[in-house]
């Protein structure tokens, strides 16, 4: 038995909080990597046996993990900086904007599907969602395949049968592209993240204006539409259905939610002990990182609202299913 | 035009075989580039294997089936249908899934329990909140020493996660031993 193969990895990578998506290359095939946290499984495609390889103009709304992280780990140096630097909360604000202007303007032009097709069906390769990657895998790969099959023969664009024989006649653009979503009892909508992260969003807003009975009411029913998505997407991925990106990444600012309320619950109860410990409050007292976690909670919660309802009005390319010829 | 389009499968314009201009479907109207390789345009024949003559040797699996080669591993008999081509030699059904199923055929390996990531993810996570990691320490010891020669995924080269979590573990261990090392000796000095 021959040794392991030596793998060199390829252009575009992506990496959830779960989920993460990696291309190689070996002397004769493509290798895909999607690992689920604790279980990577693999495809492999032979360069002998890759009859086309197409990218398609498609929005991505695919948030990088860094994207989440980078916020939530720059808001405790900016709450300690706010004591000294009044503009922290400014400064902190400005990047998380500047994030999201990048983020948006990325997902609505710089996002890209990339399918590669074999004699038994078409595969999705998920790590290229992003244009630039895309182009860097073509020329990295494209040379390999013409390797191993040789050029084009003459007059191929009459040669080969199309698939399918005969084209009938199809509805308008418009019609196509914006077609409905996948439905089913197995889908969590994304209209139900969206209104459970207004709704979480709103509380935390209401919270610092200091309204407290109406945040009471604002937190059941967030609580209640975030239990009810997140489950919804739970079953749905337990029975390997289809989830889209965007629910996905709906529970994940779901969950970040749920630590921005657990913290925001502990940091006066921390601020009381360290207090009552230390003996003198007035040095001690850390209001102010309280403040900021109800903004950042606002922040998240709006602000996810905003792109869950706007990835539900350019749904174009980013919810359809790997096809089979 | 053999190309088809990748959002609706329906035909695709392919000026050119190197083009970096992308091409509008005409009918679902996606912006795509497509690159065409030979492949698409071979024939997809599959083999089926001739009937085998009187006193001609025929295939383990199919009798009526003319031998065409013999496998590299067991030298059994194989018909066209059977034999296949793997690491340049000619392999039977049953030897590549007893390779399959033992893991000694690594090329066609299709899935990996990540036991490095697994053990890193105990001794991290529920350090989060502390106290699970009374036990969940050991138990990421455990799952180190288990695991420690399982191969990794495919791609990765080292163990730096196991090595990481192994480390992690018996800080995490220490830090209970000191905790109640100290409550013990605070017990005593209390009576």
């Amino acid at each position: 038995m021959s040794g392991p193969r030596h793998y060199r990895r390829l252009p575009g990578r992506r990496q959830g909080l779960l989920f993460g998506a990696s291309l190689w290359v070996a002397e004769d095939h493509v290798l895909s990597v999607q690992s689920w946290r604790f279980r990577e499984e693999y495809r492999r495609y032979y360069f002998r046996d890759i009859q086309t390889i197409s990218m398609t103009r498609a929005h991505d709304w695919l948030v990088p993990a860094w994207m989440v992280w980078l916020p939530l780990v720059a808001i405790g140096p900016a709450a300690i900086l706010f004591r000294f630097w009044p503009d922290a909360l400014w400064a902190w604000g400005w990047m998380v904007a500047a994030e999201a202007a990048w983020w948006l303007g990325s997902a609505l032009f710089g996002g890209s599907q990339v399918k590669l097709r074999t004699a038994v069906g078409t595969a999705t390769l998920k790590s290229l969602h992003r244009m630039r990657a895309a182009r860097k895998f073509l020329v990295a790969v494209e040379p390999l395949v013409r390797a191993a099959q040789g050029p084009l023969p003459e007059g191929w664009q009459d040669m080969a049968p199309v698939y399918p024989p005969a084209a009938p006649e199809k509805p308008r653009a418009a019609e196509v592209v914006e077609s409905a979503p996948p439905k089913g009892p197995l889908w969590a909508p994304p209209w139900l993240v969206a209104a459970g992260l207004a709704a979480a969003g709103g509380m935390a807003w209401l919270d610092l204006r200091g309204y407290s009975a109406a945040v009471q009411t604002a937190q059941a029913i967030a609580g209640l539409l975030l239990a009810g998505a997140t489950a919804w997407l739970v079953l749905g991925r337990l029975w390997k259905r289809v989830a889209t990106r965007v629910t996905v990444w709906g529970v994940v600012l779901a969950i970040v939610m749920g630590v921005l309320a657990w913290m925001r619950n502990f940091v006066p109860e921390l601020e009381q002990l360290i207090a009552h410990k230390a003996g003198n409050p007035a040095t001690l007292r850390l209001t102010t990182s309280y403040v900021w976690l109800q903004w950042a909670t606002t922040a998240v919660g709006l602000g996810g609202a905003v792109v869950m309802v706007t990835a539900l009005l350019f749904p174009k390319a980013s919810r359809k299913a790997d096809t089979a010829p | 035009m053999p190309a088809i389009c990748p959002q609706c499968d329906f035909p695709f314009p392919v000026a050119a075989p190197e083009s970096e201009e992308f091409s509008t479907c005409p009918v679902c109207g996606a912006e795509s580039l497509v690159r065409v390789f030979p492949a698409l345009l071979a024939p997809a024949a599959a083999p089926t294997g001739e009937t085998a003559g009187e006193s001609e040797a025929v295939c383990f699996d199919h009798p009526r089936k003319r031998a065409a080669a013999a496998c590299s591993q067991c030298g059994r008999f194989v018909c066209a249908l059977c034999a296949t081509e793997f690491r340049g030699e000619c392999w039977c059904p049953q030897c590549l899934a007893a390779g399959v199923q033992k893991k000694r055929v690594t090329e066609l390996e299709n899935s990996r329990t990540l036991y490095d990531s697994i053990a890193l993810g105990l001794a991290t996570l529920p350090a989060l909140l502390i106290s699970p990691t009374l036990l969940t320490a050991p138990a990421t010891l455990l799952v180190s020493l288990i695991y420690w020669k399982k191969p990794l995924g495919l791609v990765r080269r080292w163990r730096w996660r196991m090595v990481l979590a192994l480390v992690l573990a018996l800080a995490e261990i220490g830090f209970w031993v000191t905790i109640v090392v100290v409550a013990a000796i605070a017990a005593r000095k209390a009576k």
